[in-house]
């Protein structure tokens, strides 16, 4: 209550405080580097750099960058900058990073965003602020369908039913008959396992049992315990990150990885996932849109480059993160290495039909998503190291957009 | 092994899956307790130790590749940082009122948050268990990790022994003594920061113990320190700050409660646990006038 | 002038008042007549959010400050409200006379539950059984996804008046952020300066004594709380309005947490403590996370700093510097 006067140590922290009050009340904004001579194409990053997808969000960046250096960043004679924010995978700061982008650096286009909450709230801000959004993430179903298509938002990522909906066929071809599924209890989790299903029971398979964990359970035993009663000839698990690896290792400890198949969507075994996982995700099968071991040279390239850049191993966020930049990159070559307005950045990116490490990819215009490969995959030992490997692929698989 | 899964068997089973996970709770919940009961002081940093632990840990681990060795780094480690911290800093926030003891810590937890991302990086990563520990055991028709039954062990020794220290040696009557009457003991000639730093210490080897023993189940990632300290905080409130039998306890409630929640109504899960702290709140609250407490 | 008065004397400065609304009043000036001096859109936007913050910040002052309830789910209101807003514009009208007051309406409303039951508790205590409130109205707006749109969060219909848009253009937002900020700012001003106020302040400084005073002091604790959550629930409406959207994340104990923050960094002790708070921790955020991830780290630096050397926060340390400066001696 009282403040007794510590002399030197009161003043200096005066003094201190002051200056940090006043040091952040400076004024914001990114010191832009000098002009260039031709204007230089401003592309605007949004990312997770901290947080929950801090880790996802880096790994984008890393594909994103690898891509423009690899363009010696300019097209067709023009100069590129990148502007990085972070969004902390919250939609407030999400869209207040946008806003900055936007409105204060004046970005030619704006890339990214993982989070799908961040999603749906910045696809009506693009188009109220009428800025190309070429997204490298934000897969949930609804954000990208026919009802709320706009011409200035794209995914250059995949839609969760566009990844799990081919595994149905696949799983159930394979001869799987009785699924259990589970999934962390939210729209993503559920979404993945109502695609996977749709195909799966078409094709003959039965689901025999299910259940939906809470967001970030460290305990995945009293559910491991229904399913060895139930006794599934497979597990449908669509968890990723943190709750990827528990469940895949828990699986494993708990002894059901002798008599039940583990399947999933592809964020379940990942190459950002089998550090931790170890032996425990050798055998598992997933579904998505790219996979470490696609034996083309485009992906021979960018897996041997990637390595090389950043001593780590590429994810299926570095390759979302490349690709997008590819997208951008090549509107921005079309047009010349110039953006004249957005509506002719939004035809460019709509007629983009590019190959990528992913394989050929192409716009929906119904949807703007992407028409891609889906490819299936198994997590194998090779060396020291797990990847994924591919053992079928779906071509250009389009999400329908209802 | 395809016996008939019976109601014995699903009881047996998600009951030693909840006494493990209580145990797990408890490891958390006992060094904040602890430090609550004997300090006084609310440490929010607590969730940081524990995610110091498991990052100690698994640097030795990657060295030595021996779990023991992790075990005793994580440990170690733990407690020489919590050391550091209440004789440089907290030492001064003994007198100062609850909520300036919860700012500081939760400022330091902001800071060992980001240090430990510089130093371990923001990658999901874990601790191999030691083939020893490895295996399964076979328990009502289901296998069930050896390790899962390790930590139910080390979690009741841990209380037996923490709880005998106390009650019945000659430096747990001094820590009583010195919560009751912290002037008197002092003036009887017994160091009593020197006391203080010892028990801040303990509190935080314990939180670090339980990073690294829980490490091969929880993962080890940024963000973690956070989510453990709800939780945490969760057992603590409910088994009342500072007492340790009552964070056993606690511990017991809601890790057989979560558990048995999660086999049965998976979707209200954490909607129960909230309010079962609430409701324990209440419960205690409503008898007396909690408000002439200061 | 009752004994409550004599006790918390030292509060009741006749000048204060005058010094205090003479600065404010310059600055709130100085706002609205920017945008016709060239206030670029992104700024105007930056503004709103402090406004907003700052709005919110000051609601909890009320219970923070000078009450001396230390809560950790008040963004529960700041949400409840802005997704009332939400729901309304979905199912019933997107009409911001409809709209507005009626999502302030629930903020208010379900504070009297929470409250009712979380003012029998003090200390440490009612910090934990406000955030385990919080935390249950933050798993009902994650997990009820046909009415709060789930995790992914839920579009918030544009406002309109008779059936026509307005608030569209960033600018014409601003002015009505504007007013309604400074509105609710001169309410709370007259309700702590009030006898009601200095009850309050009463009840901070020594509950026993005000008990014996006679005076109900559940009945001031709750009516202290209700009047927090409502003003959070007017900084939450207007978030929701800005933004178009709301997610879980406004409600969760993060987001309560940085309220907290905010009052604590500004001062909790004076008035507009809590608006220096939100206008640093807003631009710091934005600042220092353009720079570098780590602003964690420095968010943590700056709460030892402080709440070592500087326990009344900013406005605390601006006020000391200014009775120096006076000569008056620390």
């Amino acid at each position: 209550m009282t403040m007794k006067f510590r002399g030197l140590t009161r003043r200096t922290l005066l003094a201190s405080g002051t200056a940090a009050a006043g040091l952040s009340l400076a004024p914001t904004g990114v010191f832009s580097p000098a002009i260039a001579q031709a204007k230089p194409l401003r592309v605007g990053v949004l990312a997770p750099l901290s947080g929950v997808y801090a880790s996802l969000g880096t790994n984008k960046i890393n594909g994103i960058k690898m891509f423009f250096n690899e363009q010696n960043m300019s097209v067709a004679g023009t100069k590129i900058e990148l502007v990085i924010e972070d969004t902390e995978a919250k939609p407030q700061e999400g869209l207040r990073k946008a806003r900055k982008l936007v409105e204060q650096d004046n970005v030619d286009v704006l890339l990214g965003v993982i989070s799908s909450a961040i999603g749906y709230g910045l696809k009506e801000y693009v188009n109220r602020a009428k800025k190309v959004w070429v997204t490298t993430g934000a897969a949930a179903d609804g954000i990208f369908k026919k009802a709320n298509n706009n011409p200035y938002a794209y995914r250059a990522s995949l839609s969760v039913y566009q990844a799990n909906e081919p595994m149905g066929t696949w799983m159930a071809e394979k001869g799987f008959k009785r699924v259990f599924v589970t999934g962390p209890d939210y729209a993503m989790g559920r979404e993945a396992i109502v695609a996977f299903e749709k195909t799966f029971k078409v094709k003959g398979g039965e689901r025999v049992g299910e259940v939906y964990a809470p967001l970030g359970t460290n305990d995945f035993a009293p559910y491991l315990t229904e399913i060895k009663r139930v006794n599934p000839d497979v597990v449908y698990a669509s968890y990723a990150g943190s709750d990827a690896v528990r469940f895949v290792q828990q699986f494993a400890a708990f002894g059901l990885k002798n008599s039940i198949k583990l399947a999933g969507y592809g964020y379940l075994a990942e190459e950002d996932t089998f550090e931790a996982q170890g032996a425990a995700a050798v055998g598992v099968y997933t579904a998505l849109n790219w996979a470490y071991g696609i034996d083309t040279p485009a992906n021979k390239a960018f897996v041997a480059n990637y390595r090389k850049t950043y001593n780590a191993i590429p994810t299926v966020d570095s390759v979302a993160g490349y690709v997008g930049a590819q997208v951008v990159w090549n509107a921005f070559k079309k047009l010349g290495g110039k953006v004249p307005d957005q509506e002719a950045l939004s035809k460019a990116v709509l007629e983009t039909k590019i190959d990528t490490p992913r394989g050929p990819i192409s716009f929906d215009p119904d949807t703007r998503n992407l028409i891609q490969n889906i490819y299936i995959r198994e997590a194998v030992k090779e060396g020291s190291e797990i990847h994924n490997k591919v053992l079928a692929t779906f071509e250009a698989v389009r999400d329908p957009g209802v | 092994m395809h016996r008939n899964f019976t109601v014995l068997d699903f009881l047996v089973a998600q009951t030693l899956n909840g006494l493990v996970y209580s145990m797990l709770l408890f490891l958390l919940a006992l060094g904040l307790s602890l430090t609550f009961g004997m300090l006084r002081v609310i440490n929010l940093a607590h969730g940081a130790f524990y995610l110091m632990g498991a990052y100690f840990g698994l640097t030795a681990w990657n060295l030595t590749h021996s779990f023991w060795a992790a075990i005793l780094v994580a440990t170690a480690g733990a407690a020489i940082v919590g050391m550091l911290l209440e004789r440089s800093w907290l030492q001064r926030f003994y007198v100062r009122n609850e909520l300036d003891q919860v700012i500081l810590t939760f400022g330091f937890a902001l800071v060992f948050d980001d240090i430990m991302k510089m130093l371990w990086g923001k990658d999901i990563q874990s601790i191999p268990l030691p083939l020893l520990l490895s295996g399964a055991v076979q328990i009502a028709g289901t296998y069930f990790p050896a390790y899962r039954l390790i930590l139910v062990g080390v979690g009741v020794a841990l209380f037996v022994a923490t709880w005998l220290a106390i009650e019945r040696t000659r430096t747990g009557a001094l820590i009583r003594a010195s919560v009751a009457d912290r002037v008197m003991v002092s003036g009887l000639g017994f160091d009593i920061r020197l006391l203080f730093t010892y028990v801040f210490g303990f509190g935080t080897a314990i939180a670090g113990l339980a990073g690294v023993m829980g490490a091969p189940i929880t993962g080890i990632y940024p963000g973690l320190d956070f989510e453990v300290l709800i939780t945490t905080l969760i057992v603590v409130v409910i088994g009342g700050l500072g007492n340790i039998s009552g964070a056993f306890w606690a511990a017991l409630l809601i890790g057989l409660a979560e558990t048995y929640g999660k086999a049965l109504y998976p979707a209200a899960a954490s909607f129960i646990i909230f309010g079962l702290m609430a409701a324990v709140l209440l419960i205690r609250a409503w008898g007396r006038d909690e408000e002439d407490v200061e | 002038m009752t004994v409550a008065d004599v006790i918390v004397q030292r509060r009741a400065k006749p000048f204060v008042a005058l010094r205090l609304w003479s600065v404010l009043g310059l600055m709130i000036a100085a706002c609205a007549a920017a945008p016709f001096l060239g206030m670029p859109q992104f700024v105007q936007a930056m503004v709103i959010e402090i406004l907003v913050f700052s709005l919110l910040a000051l609601s909890l002052n009320v219970l923070l400050g000078y009450t001396g309830l230390v809560s950790f789910g008040h963004a529960a209101f700041f949400g409840i409200a802005g997704y009332a807003v939400g729901v309304i514009g979905i199912h019933i009208s997107t009409d911001i006379l409809v709209t507005f007051p009626l999502a302030v309406l629930v903020a208010t409303i379900c504070a009297v539950p929470i409250g009712w039951l979380s003012i029998r508790l003090s200390g440490f205590y009612f910090l934990m059984i406000t955030f385990a409130f919080a935390q249950m109205v933050f798993v009902v707006a994650f997990r009820w996804k046909p009415v709060t749109g789930g995790s992914d969060g839920m579009i918030v219909p544009g406002a309109t008046l008779f059936g026509a848009p307005i608030l569209g253009s960033r600018e014409s937002f601003y002015f009505f952020v504007l007013a309604v900020f400074t509105v609710c700012a001169a309410l709370l001003y007259a309700i702590v300066t009030s006898r009601f106020g200095r009850t309050l302040v009463g009840i901070r400084e020594s509950t026993p004594r005000m008990w014996a005073l006679g005076y109900n002091v559940r009945r001031y604790k709750l009516a202290a709380f209700v009047v927090g959550a409502t003003f959070a629930g007017v900084a939450g409406a207007l978030n929701s309005l800005f933004n178009l959207f709301i997610a879980p994340e406004s409600v969760n104990w993060t987001q309560s947490a940085l309220v907290l923050v905010m009052v604590l960094i500004g001062g909790a002790g004076c008035f507009v403590g809590p608006i220096i708070g939100a206008t640093i921790v807003l631009l710091l955020q934005q600042w220092l996370s353009s720079y570098t991830e780590y602003w964690g780290l420095v968010l943590g630096i700056l709460f030892i700093v402080l709440i070592t050397g500087a326990r009344e926060g900013i406005a605390g340390l601006v006020m000391q510097g200014w009775s120096y400066l006076r000569g008056k001696g620390p």
